[in-house]
């Protein structure tokens, strides 16, 4: 499936910002299973400190500074993705949760114990007693990792509202799972703290997903969103597994996979300090648009 | 003293002496350490008022003596670690071999937050430019590794402060006794600190970036950037500009090649931050740093090299990358995160004291010795829930020294913390250190990281130790002025301009109470009395929170009292003192330490053991208030270099002396008006006596006061030091030396201003109120155009 994808973000200041400093990590990622083969990150005003790098996760990281006094920011992200369905790995053939585990630690560098990175706390995602008890039921002794990555993701669908008011974009998971409330970005940290907590090694992935309009309605201009599932480490020979515990589905085509992190800390599509102006208004208009 | 309890003979030539000491001679000694540290100022504590959280260190007289030969072998130790931790630190954040190896778990590293991934790939020359290490002594006499500090290891300069005041409390001891001097150690510093500067140029930019006054250590770091010649500074200070590092001077941003981190690592900077939301730091550091732009020391990320459950790993490490065996020992550590050593050491638990191997638990450190069965239990189940948050180091009892403990003479255990300069590929070790002593009864983990007692370290039989660093060829590198030295931060600048404003409304404050004072109560004369109502007029323009009532002169002065000591009464004295001190704690590295020991008595005076209400007892607090305002603004005139720091000092204090006098002259002409004529005398007396200018009035005019000739003295008179014309000849004498371009934006009109305020006050008039009132405005309105010009800070924010 090819995409066209337009991520605009605007920022109206409440006055006059002299200097502001931003990171943006905005370009899809290349992958086996897709291919971006144009990109380009528009700014507004014109930056006058400009970088491009890898950061620890491989992601694209754009620094830009804008000096010189404005009122308002204009970022816009374009890009051409392709999206390959691939075949998702039989549930019941990968290994045992504890053998992935337990491989996650073992001494020496291979994919495994390069995937413990991703099986501890990190900054947005603690572990805690509450979420090993809540996700320790789908993982008793010996079941297949991504058979129990399933079954929780579908706990988590079943027991949590799709809520944009429940939360905000700093919402601790301990209140996600009071309220059992969120967003995707809630969703995907809430499934983190539960696999990490078992021992299980996964990651925050962030992209998009395209949303098909209701039936005989025209496609809105700017009404999709950006969206964050998880990937579960499922042993060395089936990989990294996509799951969506948002929509309860396993991601294919319709996708598209921008970055992956430790959480939503790693790899927030724009960050900023700016110098001068008391507040702001932020605008955020996402497009993918299908083309066949 | 050794296993058989003989005094161990390097120890003798200093045992020798101090046990010929008296119990009074030693006491005395206790005392006058302690004089002496509380000078230096390092007592002093601007958080006092919040609860005192903060213990400050004492002093133990009496130094630990280290032979020359013991500490070279500790020192060739250290040395070896530091290249050892380098090497680790490079490999961590880059290849990784070490986990690839298998000389490292990879989970020690990957559940370890100190541990920051998005660090990696950095390309950084040296990771480590300065380390400290804890050594304890084992009973066998062996000194061995407690702790690393790779982060910012503090006490540097609590050493050097430690061994100025041993020095001089024990001359005829410390000169017999060969000591290796701490001297040229700080040149290398400085050396190494400038070569760190990445630009090219031939003396690069240095500075030291603390966290502000408020850090429990900021004491510390200004006292090291004064002893290193470079710049304090703030976060604010600096801005990043095309991924370059600048700083932010009074004559404009001035590029910075190499940062002394005292932050960390996610206080550098809040676009990467890990908190989202975090503000602290400077935006882009990190992506300057990346760029190769600046150099910071330590690199950020160092802190991992600290953490205790890399220890047990470093052995192998040495060998295989070093192709040595490790010289120092280390005191024995284990991380749990290991399946058969933690099976063993929970077995043992009571041999251990247990910590975090990262971040911080409450309940941790604690000795497994001490544990109940059940307590025990419990431990171990939480554990093997998380085991690789957990190391256990054996619970040592680390060897005694001699102490000096108010009169008596005792053995205690220390903790002796070294530091080692990167230089090259060989580390250089400080011939000393500091010492810190702890308590007997409990193991050194447990001890109280910011409080007890510090020794100075003496390696002695020193001339064998010259050869730690070659004098000549480090003052040879080191010559060269320090461009960056000559440079004020604007936010600097700003807080001596504050300096001056409190000095004087303090003054102005203290002066005005003192003269109300005089005139309350029952042996002052009828006359004086009289003037009492006018006091309390001119005591509104201070506008002193609660009721002004010459009724009942116990009440007055006990709201007196008040308005003197206590900090909350809004206005008074202890509250500006109070606004006074951390503007000048901000500014510590541009003041020196005699005017440093004034805000230490200021303090003293305001914060009496005992406060009293006693009119005869408040008049000598404000008397001594008045003699050491005088003596501070004489050392300000005195000893202050005539740099852009004075300049804005000088401008503060002449522009609230303006408007002092402006606010004294506008409630006495309300009060002018309300009297009569006659009785004017009540308000102009004490006015010419608040402005130190009855003595000036009375040889002059031979009369009592009349409005007009006070006016003229108070506020025409140039040759008066009190009066505004004078104050405005200053000004503009020194608005010619105001940094930066004379036509760039509001400069122009600062000095357009100034040169009209100047020539306003040439020519007497008799004003009335509203004159009066217009000319506080132009003066105030000034105030503000400097602000807008020099120091102008901007709210940041953060998404």
């Amino acid at each position: 499936m090819k995409y066209e994808l337009i991520h605009r973000t605007r920022y109206v200041y409440d006055g006059i910002v002299t200097v502001s400093h931003h990171l943006a990590r905005l370009a899809p990622r290349q992958l086996p299973s897709q291919r971006c083969p144009w990109h380009e990150l528009s700014i507004f005003p014109v930056p006058v400190g400009r970088g491009v790098r890898a950061d620890a996760f491989g992601n694209t990281t754009t620094y830009f500074e804008i000096e010189g006094s404005h009122e308002e920011m204009e970022v816009t992200a374009s890009s051409l993705v392709e999206v390959f369905e691939v075949e998702s790995p039989v549930a019941s053939a990968t290994p045992g949760w504890e053998v992935v585990r337990d491989a996650c630690g073992a001494h020496g560098l291979n994919p495994s114990s390069a995937a413990g990175c991703f099986r501890y706390a990190s900054p947005m995602v603690p572990l805690e007693a509450d979420f090993l008890a809540y996700g320790r039921g789908d993982f008793p002794a010996g079941r297949p990792v991504l058979e129990g990555a399933l079954a929780l993701m579908r706990r988590i669908h079943r027991d949590f509202r799709f809520d944009p008011r429940a939360t905000d974009v700093a919402t601790p998971v301990m209140e996600v799972y009071r309220k059992r409330a969120g967003v995707c970005q809630d969703f995907a940290h809430f499934m983190l703290a539960c696999l990490r907590s078992v021992g299980v090694p996964a990651r925050y992935v962030s992209g998009y997903l395209e949303t098909a309009p209701p039936e005989g309605m025209e496609r809105l201009t700017g009404a999709d969103a950006s969206h964050a599932w998880v990937s579960v480490f499922c042993g060395e020979e089936a990989g990294w597994v996509d799951l969506d515990p948002t929509n309860e589905l396993m991601p294919g085509e319709r996708h598209v996979t921008v970055a992956w992190g430790r959480d939503f800390s790693d790899v927030s599509p724009l960050r900023g300090v700016t110098l001068g102006a008391g507040g702001q208004t932020l605008q955020v208009a996402v497009d993918v648009i299908p083309l066949g | 003293m050794d296993r058989a309890g003989k005094v161990r003979p390097h120890w003798q030539g200093v045992m020798g002496t101090v046990q010929r000491w008296s119990a009074d001679e030693r006491g005395s000694l206790c005392a006058e350490a302690g004089r002496m540290l509380a000078d230096l100022g390092r007592t002093f504590n601007v958080y006092s008022d919040a609860g005192g959280a903060d213990q400050p260190f004492q002093i133990d007289p009496l130094p630990m003596v280290v032979a020359v030969e013991e500490w070279q072998k500790v020192a060739a130790g250290l040395a070896q670690r530091m290249r050892l931790l380098e090497k680790v630190l490079q490999d961590i954040h880059g290849p990784q071999e070490l986990l690839s190896k298998g000389l490292l778990p990879p989970d020690l590293l990957h559940s370890n937050p100190a541990f920051r991934m998005q660090l990696c790939g950095a390309n950084v020359e040296r990771h480590l430019m300065v380390m400290g290490t804890d050594l304890v002594r084992s009973s066998e006499g062996v000194w061995m590794v407690l702790k690393d500090h790779t982060r910012q290891p503090g006490g540097l300069g609590q050493a050097l402060e430690n061994r100025s005041v041993v020095a001089d409390l024990l001359p005829g001891l410390f000169d017999s006794s060969q000591v290796a001097a701490l001297g040229s150690f700080f040149e290398l510093e400085r050396v190494v600190l400038r070569s760190m500067g990445r630009g090219g140029r031939e003396v690069p930019n240095v500075v030291l970036l603390t966290q502000g006054f408020r850090h429990p250590s900021y004491f510390e770091h200004a006292y090291k950037a004064r002893l290193l010649g470079i710049p304090l500074v703030e976060a604010a200070d600096l801005t990043v500009r095309e991924r370059r590092l600048f700083l932010k001077t009074l004559s404009g941003l001035r590029k910075v090649d190499g940062l002394a981190v005292r932050l960390d690592d996610d206080e550098i900077d809040p676009l990467e931050a890990e908190s989202l939301g975090a503000s602290s730091g400077v935006p882009g550091l990190l992506e300057a740093w990346r760029s190769g732009n600046v150099t910071l020391a330590n690199a950020p990320g160092s802190g991992i090299a600290s953490c205790e459950s890399l220890m047990p790993f470093l052995g192998r490490i040495c060998r295989e990358w070093l192709g040595e065996e490790m010289k120092l020992p280390f005191v024995e550590t284990w991380w749990l995160g290991q399946p058969e050593i933690r099976r063993q050491v929970l077995d043992q638990l009571q041999r251990y004291v247990l910590m975090r191997a990262n971040g911080r638990d409450p309940m941790l450190p604690l000795r497994g010795a001490t544990l109940s069965p059940a307590a025990r239990r419990q431990w171990a189940a939480t554990i093997e829930a998380r085991p690789h948050d957990f190391v256990v180091q054996r619970d040592v009892s680390p060897g005694l020294v001699p102490s000096l403990r108010e009169r008596a003479l005792k053995s205690q255990p220390v903790v002796w913390r070294t530091f080692t300069l990167a230089q090259g590929d060989a580390p250089v070790v400080m011939p000393g250190g500091l010492v810190r002593v702890g308590q007997s009864h409990l193991p050194p983990q447990l001890w109280r990281a910011h409080a007890g007692y510090t020794k100075d370290v003496w390696v002695c039989g020193a001339a064998q130790a010259k050869g730690v660093v070659e004098e000549g060829e480090v003052s040879k590198r080191s010559a060269g002025r320090h461009p960056a030295s000559f440079e004020v931060p604007s936010r600097m600048a700003e807080q001596l301009f504050w300096v001056g404003r409190y000095a004087e409304r303090v003054e102005l404050t203290t002066r005005l109470l003192r003269v109300t004072l005089r005139r309350v109560g029952g042996e002052v004369d009828p006359h004086r009395r009289g003037q009492l109502q006018g006091c309390l007029e001119l005591l509104r323009c201070l506008d002193l929170p609660g009721e002004l009532n010459s009724g009942a002169p116990e009440r007055l002065i006990g709201a007196i009292a008040g308005w003197v000591h206590d900090p909350t009464a809004a206005r008074g004295i202890a509250t500006l003192t109070g606004y006074l001190i951390s503007n000048a704690a901000s500014a510590r590295d541009r003041l020196s330490d005699d005017m440093w020991r004034f805000f230490n008595r200021l303090e003293a005076i305001l914060r009496p053991a005992q406060m009293s209400r006693h009119a005869p007892d408040l008049l000598r607090t404000l008397d001594a208030l008045v003699l050491h305002l005088s003596a501070f603004s004489g050392m300000q005139a005195e000893n202050m270099t005539r740099g852009q720091g004075w300049r804005f000092l000088e401008s503060g204090r002449r522009i609230e002396r303006a408007l002092g006098v402006f606010s004294l002259v506008e409630v006495a002409l309300g009060a002018l008006e309300e009297f009569q004529t006659e009785s004017g005398g009540r308000v102009l007396e004490p006015l010419l006596e608040v402005c130190d200018s009855s003595m000036t009035y009375r040889r002059r005019y031979f009369s009592r006061p009349r409005w007009d000739a006070v006016a003229d003295l108070l506020l025409f008179d140039r040759t008066n030091p009190r009066s505004v014309a004078h104050q405005a000849r200053i000004l503009r004498e020194e608005s010619g030396n105001f940094p930066g371009d004379p036509e760039s934006r509001l400069a122009p009109v600062i000095l357009k201003s100034i040169a009209e305020i100047d020539e306003r006050f040439g020519d007497p008039v008799l004003p009335g109120l509203k004159e009066v009132e217009g000319w506080a405005k132009q003066w105030e309105n000034l105030s503000d155009l400097l602000t807008q010009q020099y120091f102008s800070h901007s709210v940041r924010r953060v998404y």
